[in-house]
């Protein structure tokens, strides 16, 4: 998958500068909601059966990310970016006391890479806004982790086990962005619906994550991103 | 531009490490009461345990505080360790049987236990925080093998009376007296009533139901188990005695039943040949008129058969046969019967008595067929079609519906119509039926302890309508009148309608409705001095009232009328104010009597029901 995604993206790159058309690098920051509710009815599942007085210190929140891409602006409306970028969140089961400590984790990242097709819809020389749609697909990785520590008494037992998922993506955007010489800021806002994939095991790609009820898990990304960064035009 | 990706090329790397990470959380402050620990105080406080007796010894935890108990514990029997799982109960159990007792009669015990500590943390909630408890005693039996007791089961007028050989020396023998209870699914249950030996028991089931059938003692001891007797119910303590009713015939009078509610076949057997064949319920019987010749000098072998529906069909022939020294004082040849009338479809008369059933020609009153069929004193018989005839038997506790089948050899069946105990007295007014045009049977209900009901009957199915003081209904079953409010009710769709009310007030004396008879519903209402027809179309529009008062002198009243539908003639009996009775036959259309003739008081009550105005014209004198 990335050779696919460097191989598209180094001969986008090349024949826009063979052919002198307007091209442009971006990268920036990012910040997302989840809705994620399959995971924290699975996490539900796991914290009732612990019978354990286990707290929820996390629940999926909301967290930073990364996003990178590269632009190609045709005529003087229509632009198109190829993008990369890379989020993740996680929730934690935790109790502790003076005779030891017991966590669930589930850690959940997810890298996606797609087209942005958009059109500028104002005309301002250096201040433009354009609407426009994202669509591609989401790589997601699933860690849960189960630790449990009480000294003297029970053997530490640290366990990983970790997932995979495939979800596609579409979503509606609007940014913002202004110039400055060959440099530009930008701010983008979209709200990403996602079809989602089973999270198979990354042993053994049969077996996949079901709650209690056999219902298959699935990753949540489904939310509104925020992205602020900048770029320069060549 | 180079520049700038030598720029971006770490930012992205710096990116990269912003994976989520999970938040700490400070651990729970839980304080250990190191004054609340448990410790374990067995309930043995001495070093010696003695043993009387096959029993469990209990270890219990003193300090019952919620979240201890025992994950684990060991007894340790003379250096033969045994481990049990605690599961968190507070109570360790070891039981000692008499395979310990071979040969030896003091044993070491020792008892260690991991107890939880309860302090409800994390290590406490994995079973992995505990106090270790231990305990040792020494272990005494008594292996002396007591005599062997010989228990001895016997109904003795009624009571259950549990006797034994010899006294035994042991203090704390138990007995165990089972009772199989069979339920009317035929689920088998035991109850077991444990008593410690003392004098010979007298036992009397008090709950006795005629679903208890099986007693049987046991004993289970450290050194034997001894099945003792079983028997089953027996009717040795019913008491039986019989008396002269006088018109009424020989009666036998069986009271005290010890089994309540039993259901109970009397069968009257006299030279080997069975004469009567009565079922009984109640708790107090009185058969009434046995109906035959009697010879005062022979002995009646009465059969009691146990014939409860409740009962698993396996201990149906668990009978007792009982002979009483029944001597006869006075003899009577005259048929009482409960029921005459007339089965038209075969042209027969039908008699109904405790007897049984007889058939006769109407042309010279032969017997044509006898079925000895009886049925107890206190039914009511309703030939209101050609094939079956329908009775209500009061059985003090609860009503039984049953249905003769003329046709099919008059075999019968019986459904329990519902219990509630003391509805009506046994010998109270009781109650009759009424078979309806639609299938439902119309069940009045009169007694002197509870309000008159009225059910209609499709099935199993009941549905109480009203309460209503005394009614009575048409042949069809369709319309009922309320005596007291004059009513007129008309069961239209299983419900009960007032669809009018009659113009004239009471007290009267007999009341019948034709249902459908010359195109109308008629209503005769005889009082002291007026009779009233009432007459009416199928839709109950409007009535016509007919005063029939100046036919003929309403110096008496017609006791009884009986209505015959086919013809429309009424019979009954006239008293007079001289005192003299007449039969009387009168053409219900307008009232003229066709014939009458006198009968002497002597007769009267003996035969006034027997006194049938038939289709064809006769008159059945039953004397």
């Amino acid at each position: 998958m990335k050779c696919l995604f460097l191989f598209i993206t180094f001969s986008f790159l090349s024949i826009s500068i063979s052919q002198g058309q307007e091209n442009n690098f971006f990268a920036g920051g990012q910040i997302g909601t989840f809705d994620m509710i399959s995971l924290k009815n699975y996490r539900n599942d796991i914290q009732n059966e612990l019978m354990l007085p286990l707290n929820t210190l996390n629940n999926f929140p909301c967290y930073v990310g990364f996003e990178i891409g590269y632009g190609r602006i045709f005529g003087k409306t229509y632009e198109v970016e190829l993008y990369y970028n890379y989020i993740s969140t996680g929730s934690r089961l935790y109790y502790e006391d003076y005779s030891g400590k017991v966590y669930f984790d589930q850690v959940i990242r997810g890298n996606s890479i797609g087209v942005h097709n958009k059109i500028r819809v104002s005309h301002s020389e250096h201040f433009h806004i354009h609407l426009g749609v994202r669509a591609g697909v989401t790589i997601t990785n699933l860690s849960n982790e189960f630790y449990l520590n009480v000294p003297g008494a029970i053997p530490t037992q640290d366990e990983k086990y970790k997932f995979n998922s495939m979800n596609g993506h579409v979503a509606p955007c609007f940014s913002l962005s202004k110039d400055l010489g060959s440099f530009f800021l930008k701010t983008e806002l979209r709200f990403e619906i996602h079809i989602r994939g089973d999270l198979k095991s990354k042993d053994n790609s049969n077996r996949y994550l079901t709650n209690k009820s056999g219902a298959p898990v699935k990753a949540g990304w489904d939310g509104l991103r925020g992205f602020i960064g900048g770029g320069f035009r060549f | 531009m180079r520049r700038s990706l030598f720029v971006l090329i770490p930012i992205f790397f710096l990116l990269s490490a912003c994976t989520f990470q999970n938040n700490r959380e400070e651990f729970n402050d839980i304080v250990i009461d190191e004054s609340n620990i448990p410790y374990v105080l067995l309930n043995f406080h001495d070093s010696e345990i003695e043993i009387v007796e096959y029993t469990k010894l209990i270890f219990q935890l003193e300090n019952d505080r919620p979240g201890t108990g025992f994950i684990e514990y060991s007894f340790i029997v003379d250096g033969i360790r045994f481990d049990y799982d605690g599961h968190g109960s507070n109570t360790a159990y070891f039981e000692i049987g008499p395979n310990w007792y071979q040969g030896k009669s003091i044993f070491s015990l020792s008892f260690e236990g991991l107890v939880k500590t309860g302090t409800g943390s994390l290590a406490d909630r994995l079973d992995a925080e505990f106090y270790k408890i231990s305990g040792s005693w020494t272990l005494k039996v008594d292996n002396h093998v007591p005599e062997k007791v010989n228990p001895e089961l016997k109904f003795n007028n009624g009571y259950l009376e549990v006797s034994w050989n010899k006294a035994n020396s042991k203090a704390n023998l138990t007995y165990k007296l089972n009772i199989e209870r069979i339920d009317k699914m035929g689920f088998q249950a035991i109850e077991t009533f444990l008593f410690n030996k003392s004098d010979n028991l007298i036992f009397l089931d008090e709950t006795f139901n005629g679903r208890k059938k099986k007693y049987w003692i046991e004993i289970v001891s450290n050194w034997y188990s001894v099945l003792g007797d079983t028997v089953t119910f027996q009717f040795d303590s019913i008491h039986c005695k019989h008396y002269d009713q006088g018109d009424y015939g020989v009666a036998l009078v069986i009271d005290q039943l010890p089994f309540y509610n039993h259901a109970v076949k009397l069968n009257l057997i006299y030279r080997n040949t069975q004469i009567s064949e009565i079922n009984l319920r109640g708790d107090s019987i009185l058969v009434r008129n046995p109906d035959f010749l009697i010879n005062p000098e022979l002995d009646f072998i009465f059969e009691l058969t146990n014939t409860d529906y409740d009962q698993a069909p396996n201990l149906t022939s668990l009978n007792h046969k009982k002979l009483l020294n029944f001597t006869v004082i006075d003899k009577y040849i005259s048929h009482a019967p409960y029921e005459v009338f007339f089965d038209s479809n075969r042209a027969r008369v039908i008699l109904v008595s405790s007897r049984g059933i007889l058939e006769l020609d109407p042309d010279n009153f032969q017997v044509l067929n006898s079925t000895p069929k009886s049925l107890p004193w206190g039914m009511k018989f309703f030939p209101h079609d050609s094939e079956k005839i329908f009775s209500v038997n009061n059985c003090g506790s609860h009503l039984v519906l049953d249905a003769i089948d003329l046709v099919n050899n008059y075999e019968s069946s019986s459904i329990k119509l519902y219990e509630r105990i003391n509805l009506m007295p046994y010998g109270s007014k009781g109650s009759c039926v009424s078979y309806c045009a639609d299938e439902k049977l119309i069940i009045q209900i009169v007694s002197n302890a509870s309000p008159a009901m009225i059910y209609s009957l499709k099935a199993d199915e009941i549905e109480y309508t009203d309460s209503l003081c005394e009614l009575h209904m048409s042949g069809s079953g369709r319309y009922v009148i309320n005596t007291k409010g004059s009513q007129i009710l008309k069961l239209d769709s299983g419900i009960w309608k007032e669809i009018g009310t009659l113009n004239f007030n009471g007290p009267w004396h007999y009341l019948k409705i034709f249902d459908n008879w010359n195109g109308f519903e008629n209503v005769f209402i005889f009082q002291d001095e007026s009779v009233y027809q009432y007459q009416w179309p199928e839709k109950m529009t409007d009535f016509t009232e007919i005063d029939y008062t100046s036919k003929f002198e309403m110096e008496s009243i017609l006791y009884d009328p009986y209505f015959d539908h086919a013809s429309g003639k009424i019979t009954g009996v006239f008293f007079k104010v001289n005192g003299i009775r007449e039969w009387v036959v009168i053409d219900s259309s307008d009232m003229t009597v066709l014939f009458r003739f006198e009968i002497s008081e002597e007769h009267y009550g003996r035969f006034i029901k027997n006194a049938f105005y038939l289709t064809n014209g006769y008159i059945l004198d039953l004397r």
